[in-house]
C-alpha cells in the first residue's frame, strides 16, 4: 500500500469525527494520508480547483518517495 | 540548460528563469483577468531580463491554480511541491513551509532534498491569506506596508473573533466606530491571521525550522506575531512571492537533466 486518500463527505459526521484517528494511525505506521473534503450531491460545497491541486500534491509525495 | 518556472496565482504571476539551476532573472506581475496572456507575458519578460529567448528554453513548469491552462507546452507540479522545493532550495533546514498568497494559505511539512512529507490547506475561504488583509487595509484606509507599521508598534490589541473575511470587516468597522487605535486593529488582525494559520500548522505536526512564503511573508507585523506563537524564528526568502516560481525552474532543470 502507498498511502490512504479518505473522503469526508459534507455533513457526514461518521467520517468528520474518525477522520483524525485515522490520520494518526496512518502517521503511526508511516502511511502517507490525505483526507478530501467535498459534497457528493451539492457542488456549491465542493472547490473542485483545491481537490485537483490537493490529490496532485499528494500524488507527487507519494512519487517522490520511490 | 535552460529553465523556466511559470507560477499562476490567484493574484500575481511569476516567472523564474534558472542557468543549470542558478538564478538569471525573474519577473512578477497581475494576473488579472486574462491570466493565459499575462503567463506568457510575465516568462518573457523575466527572459528579456536576461537577454535569452523563449526558443531557448530546454524545459518549463507551471504551477499556481492557473497552471493547467498556460498558454505554452509545460509540464506541471502543484504549486505545494514547488513551494517546498524553493524554500528548500534557500534554507535547507526547514523543515515546516509555510505559503500565505493571495488566496490560498498552506503548510507543508518537508524533509531533505525539500521533500513533501504532508500538508494542510485552507478551505474554499479567504480567511487567513492575502485577501483577508488586503479587505481589511481598505476598510482601515491603510497601505499594507503600513500595516506592518502599525502592528508592531501596538501595546495592545483588539479581539477579533471571526475569521471570516466578510464578517471580520463589519468587526473591524465597528472596532473603528468605537475609537478603537488602528495599530490596534491592525494587530487584533494580524493574530486572527495567525491562529488560522496555527491550526494548519498544528494539523501537520509542527517542526522547525520553519520558513514562510507568498506574498504576505513580506509583512514583517504580521512574522513578529507567528514568531512569538511558534516561539521560533521564521526564514524569509529574499523574494518569498517568487518561491513558487523559483521551485518549478528548478524541478524543470532536475527533471530535464536527468
Amino acid at each position: 500500500m502507498d498511502g490512504v486518500i479518505h473522503y469526508s463527505h459534507w455533513g457526514c459526521r461518521q467520517a468528520t469525527g474518525s477522520v483524525d484517528l485515522l490520520r494518526q494511525a496512518c502517521r503511526r505506521t508511516g502511511l502517507p494520508f490525505l483526507n478530501l473534503e467535498g459534497d457528493c450531491i451539492d457542488p456549491r460545497n465542493g472547490a473542485e480547483g483545491q481537490v485537483r491541486t490537493r490529490l496532485e500534491a499528494f500524488l507527487e509525495s507519494l512519487a517522490s518517495r520511490r | 540548460m535552460l529553465t523556466a518556472g511559470v507560477d499562476v496565482g490567484s493574484l500575481t504571476t511569476k516567472a523564474v528563469v534558472l542557468e543549470d539551476g542558478r538564478w538569471l532573472a525573474s519577473a512578477l506581475r497581475l494576473t488579472g483577468a486574462s491570466s493565459q496572456q499575462n503567463a506568457r507575458l510575465v516568462l518573457d519578460e523575466a527572459l528579456a531580463a536576461c537577454g535569452r529567448g523563449f526558443a531557448e528554453l530546454d524545459a518549463i513548469v507551471a504551477t499556481g491554480y492557473g497552471r493547467i491552462s498556460v498558454p505554452f507546452p509545460a509540464r506541471t507540479v502543484t504549486e505545494i511541491t514547488c513551494h517546498a522545493r524553493g524554500a528548500w532550495a534557500e534554507f535547507a533546514s526547514t523543515r515546516t513551509v509555510i505559503d500565505v498568497g493571495g488566496q490560498d494559505s498552506k503548510v507543508i511539512r518537508v524533509e531533505p532534498p525539500g521533500r513533501v512529507v504532508d500538508f494542510a490547506m485552507n478551505d474554499k475561504c479567504a480567511a487567513g491569506t492575502g485577501r483577508f488583509l488586503e479587505v481589511m487595509a481598505r476598510a482601515l484606509e491603510l497601505e499594507l506596508e503600513e500595516m506592518a507599521q502599525l502592528s508592531l508598534r501596538a501595546r495592545h490589541k483588539a479581539a477579533i473573533s471571526s475569521t471570516c473575511t466578510v464578517f471580520a470587516e463589519s468587526e473591524v468597522v465597528s472596532l473603528i466606530a468605537q475609537g478603537r487605535p488602528r495599530d490596534e486593529i491592525v494587530r487584533g488582525l494580524h493574530e486572527a491571521v495567525c491562529d488560522r494559520l496555527f491550526g494548519l500548522i498544528a494539523r501537520v505536526g509542527a517542526e522547525p525550522q520553519y520558513t514562510m512564503t507568498g506574498g504576505v511573508a513580506k509583512n514583517r507585523g504580521l512574522l513578529t506575531v507567528l514568531e512569538a506563537r511558534l516561539r521560533s524564528r521564521i526564514n524569509v526568502p529574499q523574494n518569498p512571492q517568487l518561491a513558487g516560481a523559483y521551485g518549478a525552474a528548478l524541478i524543470a532543470w532536475e527533471q530535464a537533466r536527468a
